[in-house]
């Protein structure tokens, strides 16, 4: 599993699919407290563009070794289209920023969700960890 | 939501922030740091005691957008924040924000930038932010 600390500007982290399993999105959906009950699409239940970036987010969590005390400082995401339940979409994680300051190294990873080519959610995770800096 | 205006507060979202609720995230999530589970060693670290996920709070701010602008706030939404400040086991939070500025989209409807927060009660703001979603009269 590959540390935080390995990773270098432009590293692709992970490119793979990203199911939005029923059981994984509901389980999503009932710990944040969500219901989306708007209609998108006759018969398709919508994902909401943060449980994508949450489920893209727990598939990254077991390819990459977080260091202990590692933070969560910054979240930005844009959606293009509606996600749904049952959705096979594509996931990719680039790092976009690695680099050390005297009291932390910080990592930006950048995510790009699609389907068919198509970006429905895209997203950026910045990370600091305390005390790695150069 | 009737047709923004600058100054319009969005909805809010409150929740108490219970080890239940903390524990279900990180099942949901795959996110198992210790800072969150582990009263002992979340009391070593910084924080001093076990905090909520950042994301948790994130999702609080999500729905307030989402309650706002309902579908195009999935198809078209953007959100952008920065986590300000940790939130404790048994704090209460409030998510929400202000409707900032209106735009004429060329497409037709409007686009409305709001300013985003969620805080616990009498603490400074754990994230902020901006967000931008796309209104359209139904």
């Amino acid at each position: 599993m590959a540390s935080l600390r390995d990773l270098h500007v432009g590293d692709e982290v992970l490119a793979e699919s990203l199911p939005l399993d029923p059981a994984l999105v509901d389980a999503y959906l009932e710990a944040v407290g969500d219901t989306p009950s708007m209609e998108v699409a006759a018969g398709a239940r919508p994902v909401p563009p943060l449980a994508v970036v949450a489920l893209a987010l727990r598939q990254l969590l077991g390819r990459v070794e977080l260091p202990e005390g590692t933070v969560h400082t910054g979240q930005s995401l844009r959606a293009s289209a509606a996600a749904f339940v049952g959705d096979e979409l594509s996931m990719r994680w680039t790092v976009s920023r690695a680099s050390s300051r005297a009291d932390a190294f910080f990592v930006n990873l950048d995510l790009l969700v699609a389907r068919a080519q198509e970006p429905v959610v895209e997203g950026r995770v910045s990370l600091a960890v305390p005390g790695a800096g150069a | 939501m009737t047709a923004p205006v600058a100054g319009q507060s969005l909805p809010a979202v409150e929740r108490t922030i219970t080890a239940g609720a903390v524990r279900r995230y990180a099942e949901a999530s795959g996110d198992h740091n210790p800072i969150h589970l582990d009263p002992e060693v979340a009391a070593r670290s910084p924080f001093g005691g076990v905090v909520a996920h950042g994301m948790l709070l994130l999702a609080y701010v999500a729905q307030s957008l989402e309650d706002a602008f309902g579908r195009s706030w999935l198809e078209r939404g953007e959100l952008q924040v920065r986590f300000r400040a940790p939130v404790h086991l048994g704090e209460r939070v409030t998510a929400g924000g202000r409707v900032e500025r209106v735009e004429p989209h060329p497409d037709g409807g409007a686009v409305v930038r709001c300013s985003v927060w969620c805080a616990a009660d009498g603490q400074p703001p754990a994230i902020t932010g901006e967000a931008i979603a796309r209104y359209r009269e139904r």
